[in-house]
C-alpha cells in the first residue's frame, strides 16, 4: 500500500524537484535520502513498539503521550492530511489535464476521486491494502517496462560526473523522497491494527526502504540520463514526458495517456488513505473508538461521521488552492515537503520524547 | 447480489471508459478516418512570422479506404507556429490535423541563421509533439524540401524515412532528437544538428517529374547560442561520426580500393602540464575491403586509410576551433574522465580550446575481404 500511494508524490517531485536543487547529479538524491529515512524508521519502530493488541499509532500516541498532548501532536497531523488529500485532488485532476485532456476543467476528475475516496473510506479498513496489492505489480510493471524502453536514449554525460553538485545541495534534493516515504509509512502505522506486536518491523521496513530507493535512483537516472537536469527541471511531469517518447518496435507509441490513467490508481489510494488516517484520528481526538471489524459503509454511528466531514474538507480544500501554476508548485514544492518534514522530524519525535517521559522505564501506568 | 451488482457497475464503467465512446467523458475524442495525420514538418521564418510546412503521408489515419490516396502538402504563413497549425486546419479538407505521430522536423536555413530557441520552445512545451523526434536543418528553406517533393511513393516523408534509415544503417552522419539537441544547448549552448538538402530529383531519376526535388544528407549545421554557427560538410561528417563512436558500415575509397568500416571506437585522453595543455585522441578502427582494382598491399593500405581518417578527425577539430564552441562536447567528456583537474570543462571548453594542442592518433585494422582472401 505504502508503495502505491507513493507513486502519485513519486511522479509529481522526481526528479524535477530535485533537479532544480542538485542538477545533473540529483539521480542520487534517493540513496542519500535512504539514513534519514532511516532515522525516521528509527523513530517511528519506537513508538510502535509501545503498541498493545489492536493498537494503530493514533491509539499509542494517545495512551502514551496522553490526551492533550496526544491530541495537539495528531491534530496537526489531521489538519496536514486534510490538506494533502484536497491537494491530492487538485494535482490528480491537473495531472490528467495537462497530459491527456488539455482542454477539460478539473471538476470532473476532482468529483470522481472524491466519491471514489469516500467510498473507499467508509467501507472496511482492510479492503484498501488488498486493493493496494491488486495495483502495485500492474504499476510497478508500467513503470519499469518505460523505464527499460527508454534505457536507449540516456546518456551517460547527462549523469556525471556527479561532483559537479555540492553534498549539500544532494542533502536538500533528497528530502523531497524523506517526506514522501516517511510521510505514507507513518500513514500506514496510523491506520494498522493487526501486525504482530513483535515482529521485526525495523528490519523489514529498512529492507523495503533500501529497495525503494534503488528503484527511484534508477528511475531519477533514466529519466535524467534522457533529458538532462536543466530540461527535466522545465517538465511539469518528467516522467509522463519519458513515456510519451516510448516507442516498442516501432509499433507501439504514445502510451502515455493509458499510463497517466494508471496513476489515478496511486491517486485514490493515497486520498483514500489521508482521509482514513485523518477521520481516525479526528475520531481518537473527540473521544471515539474506532471499529477493528467491518462497518456498514452507511452506517454513521460511532462518530464514522467524520470520515464524510473529512471529505467534505478535503473537497473544500481542493476548491480553495488558486489553479495558477505557481501556487501549485509552492505548495508541491515547499509547504507540503516542509509541513511533512516538520511532522517526521520534529512532532512525532516530540511525541516519542514525552510517550518515554511519562513512563521513563517503559512501563505501564496503573 | 452485491457481487453482481458491483460487476455490473464495473462493467457499465467500462463502455465510458473506451477510446470508441464518442458520446463519453473524453473531451479530446476524435475518429481516426477523420484525421490528417502530419509526419513531416518545415519551419522557416517569413515576414508575417513563421511559415509551417506540413506533409501528411495517405490523406487519412487508417483502413483500406486510404490505399492509393496522394500525400497531403500544405504550407501557410503565421505569427506564430501555434497560430501555423490553427490555420492550416482551414486547408485540410474537414480533416482534423493530428500532430501526434510527427515523425520528421526541418528547420529552415533561415530560422537557424536567426534563432532557434522559438521553435524548440514550442517543441518542448507542446502535448502533441515527442521530444524523441528527429531534428533536420535545411539546406535552404524547409518549405521547399517538404512541398518540392514528389507526390504518391515520393513525398517528403518517405524520401526523409529513406535518408533516416541510411544514415542510420551506414553512420555517416548521427541523427540527433529534438531532446538530444535541447539537451546538448543547455550543456554548454552549442549542438549539431543533421543537415539535409533538397536536390532536383530528375537528374538521377529520368521518371522524376520536372521540378520534383529530392533529399540528400549534407552533413551537419553547428548551432551555437541558439543561432546555426557554421557548417560540416558531408566528407568530414565521417570525422564526427568517429569521434562520438557512431561510425557505421561507411565505404571508404583508399587508393584504388574500397574499404568499409566495421567498428570504430575512440578515446580522450587530456595531456596535463601545468594545466591541461592538451588532447590526445585515440581512435581504433576495423575495416574490411571491399572492392580493388589490380594489385594492393594492405599494409599499404591500411597506412593510407588512417590517414585518410586522421584527416576527417583534424579537420572537424580545426572546425571546432574556429567556431568557438565546443559542439562535440569534448568538454563533458573529458571533465567525467576527471572530475576534479577538469571541473566545469563541460561549459568552458571553448574558451581553452584554442590554446590545446590536439594529437589524433588512428590505428586501423584490415581484417577481412568477404568471400576472398585477403592476404
Amino acid at each position: 500500500m505504502c508503495f502505491v500511494a507513493s507513486l502519485a508524490p513519486v511522479t509529481r517531485l522526481l526528479p524535477k524537484a530535485t533537479a532544480q536543487l542538485a542538477g545533473s547529479a540529483s539521480w542520487l538524491a534517493p540513496l542519500c535520502a535512504l539514513p534519514p529515512l532511516l532515522l525516521f524508521l528509527l523513530v517511528l519502530t519506537a513508538l510502535m513498539k509501545m503498541r498493545r493488541e489492536g493498537e494503530g499509532l493514533g491509539e499509542v500516541i494517545m495512551r502514551r503521550a496522553g490526551r492533550r498532548a496526544g491530541s495537539v501532536g495528531l491534530g496537526l497531523i489531521a489538519a496536514f492530511q486534510l490538506f494533502s488529500a484536497g491537494f491530492i485532488l487538485r494535482t490528480g485532476a491537473h495531472r490528467l489535464i495537462s497530459t491527456i485532456y488539455p482542454s477539460a476543467g478539473q471538476w470532473f476528475f476532482m468529483a470522481t476521486m472524491l466519491l471514489m475516496g469516500t467510498l473507499a473510506a467508509l467501507g472496511p479498513v482492510k479492503a484498501l491494502p488488498r486493493a493496494a496489492r491488486v495495483f502495485a505489480p500492474v504499476l510497478l510493471a508500467v513503470m519499469l517496462l518505460a523505464l527499460v524502453l527508454s534505457l536507449d536514449s540516456v546518456d551517460a554525460r547527462n549523469l556525471l560526473p556527479f561532483t559537479k553538485t555540492s553534498p549539500g545541495e544532494l542533502f536538500l534534493s533528497s528530502l523531497a523522497v524523506v517526506e514522501i516515504y516517511g510521510g505514507v509509512l507513518y500513514c500506514a502505522a496510523l491506520i494498522e491494527d493487526r501486525a504482530p506486536l513483535h515482529g521485526r518491523r525495523f528490519s523489514s521496513h529498512a529492507g523495503w526502504l533500501a529497495l525503494i530507493c534503488a528503484l527511484l535512483t534508477f528511475f531519477c537516472a533514466v529519466i535524467i540520463g534522457c533529458y538532462g537536469a536543466q530540461l527535466v527541471a522545465r517538465f511539469s511531469h518528467p516522467f509522463f514526458s519519458t513515456v510519451r517518447d516510448v516507442t516498442l518496435m516501432k509499433t507501439i507509441e504514445r502510451i502515455e495517456a493509458l499510463v497517466a490513467t494508471l496513476w489515478v490508481l496511486s491517486d485514490f489510494v493515497i486520498f483514500s488513505l489521508l482521509l482514513c488516517c485523518a477521520s481516525h484520528i479526528l475520531r481518537l481526538i473527540f473521544g471515539f473508538k474506532p471499529e477493528k471489524t467491518d462497518a456498514r459503509m452507511l452506517d454513521m454511528s460511532n462518530g464514522r461521521v467524520l470520515i464524510v466531514i473529512c471529505a467534505a474538507l478535503a473537497a473544500v480544500v481542493a476548491a480553495l488552492i488558486p489553479s495558477n501554476e505557481e501556487t501549485m508548485r509552492g505548495i508541491s514544492q515547499m509547504i507540503v515537503p516542509c509541513a511533512s518534514l516538520a511532522i517526521l522530524f520534529v512532532i512525532l519525535p516530540a511525541l516519542l520524547l514525552i510517550s518515554k517521559l511519562r513512563w521513563p522505564r517503559g512501563g505501564e501506568k496503573i | 447480489m452485491k457481487k453482481f451488482i458491483a460487476a455490473l457497475c464495473a462493467l457499465s464503467l467500462m463502455l465510458t471508459a473506451s477510446g470508441c465512446s464518442g458520446g463519453s467523458i473524453y473531451s479530446n475524442y476524435r475518429d481516426i478516418a477523420e484525421l490528417l495525420v502530419i509526419q513531416t514538418l518545415g519551419f522557416d521564418l517569413s515576414d508575417a512570422g513563421v511559415r509551417l510546412s506540413v506533409s501528411a503521408e495517405g490523406s487519412t489515419g487508417a483502413g483500406k479506404d486510404n490505399e492509393g490516396k496522394t500525400p497531403v502538402r500544405l504550407s501557410v504563413d503565421a505569427q506564430s507556429m501555434t497560430e501555423a497549425q490553427d490555420a492550416l486546419q482551414h486547408y485540410s479538407g474537414g480533416l482534423r490535423l493530428f500532430f501526434g505521430h510527427t515523425a520528421y522536423i526541418v528547420l529552415g536555413e533561415n530560422v537557424l541563421n536567426t534563432d532557434t530557441a522559438q521553435f524548440f520552445d514550442c517543441i518542448e512545451r507542446d502535448a502533441a509533439f515527442r521530444l524523441c523526434i528527429p531534428v533536420f536543418a535545411a539546406s535552404g528553406s524547409a518549405s521547399e524540401l517538404v512541398m518540392g517533393a514528389g507526390a504518391d511513393e515520393h513525398d517528403a516523408t518517405r524520401l526523409m524515412r529513406a535518408v533516416t534509415e541510411n544514415l542510420r544503417l551506414r553512420g555517416d552522419a548521427h541523427i540527433f532528437t529534438a531532446a538530444e539537441i535541447v539537451s546538448a544547448l543547455d550543456s554548454n549552448g552549442a549542438a549539431l544538428i543533421c543537415a539535409v538538402k533538397a536536390v532536383p530529383a530528375d537528374t538521377i531519376d529520368p521518371d522524376a517529374a520536372e521540378g520534383e526535388m529530392a533529399i540528400v544528407p549534407d552533413g551537419y549545421t553547428i548551432i551555437n547560442n541558439n543561432k546555426a554557427a557554421g557548417h560540416i560538410p558531408m566528407e568530414l561528417a565521417r570525422g564526427v561520426s568517429l569521434i562520438l563512436n557512431e561510425a557505421g558500415s561507411l565505404p571508404v575509397v583508399v587508393g584504388n580500393a574500397t574499404l568499409q568500416i566495421d567498428r570504430s571506437s575512440c578515446e580522450l585522453e587530456p595531456v596535463f602540464g601545468d594545466g591541461l595543455e592538451g588532447v590526445a585522441i585515440n581512435i581504433n578502427i576495423s575495416a574490411s575491403l571491399a572492392e580493388a582494382r589490380g594489385d594492393f598491399d594492405p599494409g599499404e593500405l591500411t597506412r593510407e586509410f588512417e590517414a585518410e581518417a586522421r584527416s576527417w578527425v583534424e579537420d572537424v577539430l580545426e572546425l571546432q576551433k574556429s567556431s568557438a564552441c565546443d559542439f562535440l562536447h569534448l568538454g563533458s567528456a573529458l571533465e567525467i574522465r576527471h572530475p576534479q583537474r577538469l571541473r566545469g570543462a563541460s561549459e568552458n571548453f571553448a574558451l581553452i580550446s584554442p590554446g590545446l594542442d590536439f594529437t589524433v592518433r588512428v590505428t586501423a585494422d584490415l581484417d577481412r575481404s568477404f568471400h576472398l582472401d585477403l592476404f
